[in-house]
């Protein structure tokens, strides 16, 4: 799909758009080219576990980074320091140049995290969940609109005066959505954003992600379905028992793996040492 | 019906293997259950010992009543949970076993439940009963096991016949609601004669006597002292209203199961046109505001308190009237407020959302003060408006005031160091953590509303001493109690 998903494509519920990526300050805005991503030697352990190990990751601006790895290979820990959540042991990490040990709050802003099973707030309405929203990343009055754009792009408007706690699995996950891009961010991290989803959902979900990179964003996910990564993510990084095993386009790592006829999930199971499974007869 | 009784067999027998593996950790709960079977029992067995005779029918009937009464609580409660909580009916349910069999099972949750509720009074005194009276109360054993199945199966019954009628989310709220206000009631009816004129409290006890010897607590009596044919009687009343109702109740088990595990709500009314609110305070105050609002626990959880408080609130309305009014606002708003403020900052939801937005946690905290002490400043008003209009105006505003600021320190100090816990655990009886910020709020609410009862009362001097004494402590409160920040384990 070359077309912008956005203002162009007709929406089953209204024309709206989705707002786009943030007007940043003068000192907030990132450097041409530089990384909307940068983590260096991030190291997070529990207990005798080390989750993450040493790991460094650099996300270009403008950018569909695919982030995959099998269970337990450090995705979620990873993404989760990223958003604030968990305090690495050792490392640093960048958001838009900004670091986030040093000025968590600057660098949150820009910053917006889905998880793979939200927690919503069950007796909070669609409107009333997003104004809240709204209000922590301190957007004006006028995010009314935004909201309501969101909720009819994501096909949740006939749910407006549901509760949230009646909505399906799928429906949650688009809700979390909205309040992720209610405020505009400039780097989202995903963490499985089409678990639950049914096609149609799928779909609309990553066009929207398609788009918003298209209008200058920088999306993380993870996932395991490969297809989509194989489809939608412009570089890929392997992680594996909280190490970057491999990064490049699929191209790049078609060749490093020495297939380059290979799908995605043969370069995956080659780098994560899983192809070595011998069949089940 | 042996297929049935088979199947229900292996799947009791699974339950109570994962029951003894889970029990393991609450190795703290059982060990005060035990000890305070022993200490009763030091209690009861000399009692009976020198009693003159044994107990009247009426007496073993009172006693049978509350044992029934205590055990269709727990069980209303369990009933409903077995509807909620996510166990392992999808398996049972796809499975070849017939639904009845799944039904007749799983009312031993509930029948456990009621026994292990009431097994801390029923032991120590059917024990006593048997040493001092004779063996013949070895038949209280059976006929409390088979109470409890029968009561279970009721109990089940009577929840699943809400389910059908109501639907399994607002039985969940009755359900919630008549298990917690059942002690209350019983507590209050234990507590009821002392409060009452001499004239009043013999009809009191006539209508008592009335509803302990109605005819079936007297057959658990009989049973319960070893007649052979109300036992057997029971046991076939039991094993009939057991079958009976995993029989004619399954469909509506499996109905109510559907629809509690269920994405769709019931249709619910159109909401109003949504008034958008910008800025952190009001958006936080608000959506605090609403979810406590709208959890129908909190109800539940909130109602004893109110109601263990009538008896001491009637005793001063007997001495001071309507001025009775001030010294109530000011305790329930500072405790309601407070209780409120917890679940508001300790309760949150969605941590994640909070931790990760750019906006401090500290910020909110006190927009979250603000939604707990909204609701019980509602009550303050209506109470303080009653004196007003009875002709108490100075008496009504110094109730407002002094009941406002009691309300709002005692918020802040629960506020400013809070431990978060899953929301629906945060009034818990039984969960609740009995902290020294909470044993000082509760001091404070009782001072305030000491000193404002003694000047509603006419005693200004040392009324308002105590008042000062109020002021005082407030004032310290917000000068040297810090919101700390919430330490996160990673």
């Amino acid at each position: 799909m070359d077309q912008p998903l956005f203002p162009d494509l007709s929406l089953p519920h209204g024309d709206q758009a989705i707002p786009p990526p943030p007007v940043l300050s003068e000192e907030a805005r990132p450097a041409p080219f530089s990384a909307a991503l940068e983590c260096r030697a991030l190291v997070k352990r529990f207990g005798a576990t080390t989750a993450v190990n040493g790991l460094d990751l650099r996300v270009e601006s403008g950018q569909l980074y695919g982030f995959l790895g099998p269970n337990g290979a450090g995705k979620t820990t990873t993404l989760r320091m990223i958003a604030g959540l968990l305090r690495p042991d050792s490392g640093e990490i960048h958001i838009l140049g900004m670091s986030l040990g040093e000025s968590p709050s600057e660098a949150k802003r820009p910053l917006a995290y889905v998880p793979d099973d939200p927690v919503l707030y069950g007796k909070l309405r669609p409107l009333e969940y997003l104004e809240f929203v709204a209000s922590l990343w301190g957007l004006p009055r006028s995010a009314e609109t935004a909201a309501s754009e969101l909720l009819q792009t994501l096909g949740l408007w006939g749910k407006r005066d549901d509760y949230i706690e009646s909505l399906s699995r799928g429906m949650k996950q688009k809700m979390a959505l909205a309040g992720a891009l209610i405020h505009s961010p400039a780097l989202m991290l995903l963490d499985e954003p089409l678990t639950g989803l049914d096609a149609a959902a799928a779909r609309q979900v990553k066009d929207i992600l398609n788009d918003f990179v298209r209008r200058g964003g920088t999306v993380v996910l993870t996932t395991h379905i490969l297809e989509v990564a194989e489809r939608m993510a412009e570089t890929i990084g392997i992680i594996h028992e909280g190490r970057l095993l491999a990064e490049g386009t699929l191209e790049e790592l078609r060749e490093r793996s020495g297939r380059r006829d290979g799908t995605l999930e043969d370069v995956f199971l080659q780098a994560t040492g899983a192809a070595t499974t011998p069949p089940v007869l | 019906m042996r297929q049935t009784l088979r199947e229900a067999r292996l799947i009791v027998r699974n339950d109570l293997r994962l029951f003894f593996r889970y029990s393991k950790g609450n190795f703290g709960r059982g060990t005060m259950l035990i000890l305070a079977i022993v200490v009763l029992h030091a209690v009861t067995i000399p009692l009976c010992l020198f009693a003159s005779h044994p107990p009247s029918p009426a007496i073993e009937g009172a006693f049978w009543t509350l044992v029934a009464i205590v055990m269709l609580g727990t069980t209303i409660v369990q009933a409903t949970k077995l509807l909620f909580e996510e166990t392992d009916f999808p398996l049972l349910l796809a499975s070849p076993i017939s639904q009845p069999a799944v039904l007749l099972a799983r009312m031993a949750t509930p029948a456990a439940g009621a026994l292990l509720g009431v097994a801390w009074i029923v032991i120590p005194v059917v024990d006593g009963a048997i040493i001092g009276f004779g063996p013949r109360y070895l038949a209280a054993y059976p006929t409390v096991f088979l109470l409890a199945w029968l009561v279970a199966a009721v109990g089940i019954a009577a929840t699943l016949t809400l389910v059908r009628m109501i639907g399994a989310r607002r039985t969940r709220v009755a359900a919630q609601v008549f298990g917690s206000v059942l002690g209350v009631v019983l507590y209050l009816s234990f507590q009821l004669p002392n409060y009452l004129a001499p004239e009043h409290k013999a009809v009191a006890l006539r209508m008592l006597h009335t509803v302990v010897g109605n005819p079936l607590s007297l057959a658990f009596a009989r049973a319960g002292h070893g007649e052979p044919a109300m036992l057997a009687a029971l046991t076939v009343a039991t094993a009939g209203v057991a079958l009976l109702t995993s029989r004619r109740m399954a469909r509506v088990f499996i109905g109510g199961l559907q629809e509690a595990g269920s994405t769709e709500a019931r249709p619910s009314h159109r909401a109003k046109a949504h008034h958008w609110r910008s800025g952190v305070f009001k958006a936080t105050l608000l959506k605090d505001a609403r979810l406590i609002l709208r959890d129908p626990l909190i109800l539940s959880q909130l109602l004893p308190t109110l109601m263990y408080m009538l008896p001491f609130f009637y005793v001063t309305f007997q001495h001071t009237g309507i001025a009775m009014l001030a010294p109530a606002a000011v305790a329930f708003g500072a405790m309601f407020s407070q209780q409120l403020t917890q679940v508001a900052v300790a309760g949150e939801e969605c941590w994640d959302l909070i931790r990760m937005c750019p906006t401090p946690e500290l910020k909110m905290r006190a927009a979250k003060v603000g939604a707990g002490m909204l609701g019980p400043l509602i009550l303050v008003t209506g109470c303080a408006l009653a004196l007003a209009i009875a002709g108490r105006p100075g008496l009504s505003l110094l109730t407002f005031v002094t009941a406002f600021a009691t309300a709002a320190a005692c918020s802040w100090m629960q506020a400013s160091e809070p431990k978060p816990k899953a929301r629906r655990d945060v009034l818990k009886r039984g969960r609740r953590e009995w902290t020294l910020s909470g044993m000082a709020t509760l001091m404070l609410a009782m001072l305030s509303a000491t000193g404002i009862g003694l000047v509603g009362a006419g005693n200004t001097v040392v009324g308002w001493t105590v008042l000062a004494a109020a002021a005082a402590a407030i004032a310290a409160i917000f000068a040297f109690v810090e919101m700390k920040e919430i330490a996160f384990a990673d």
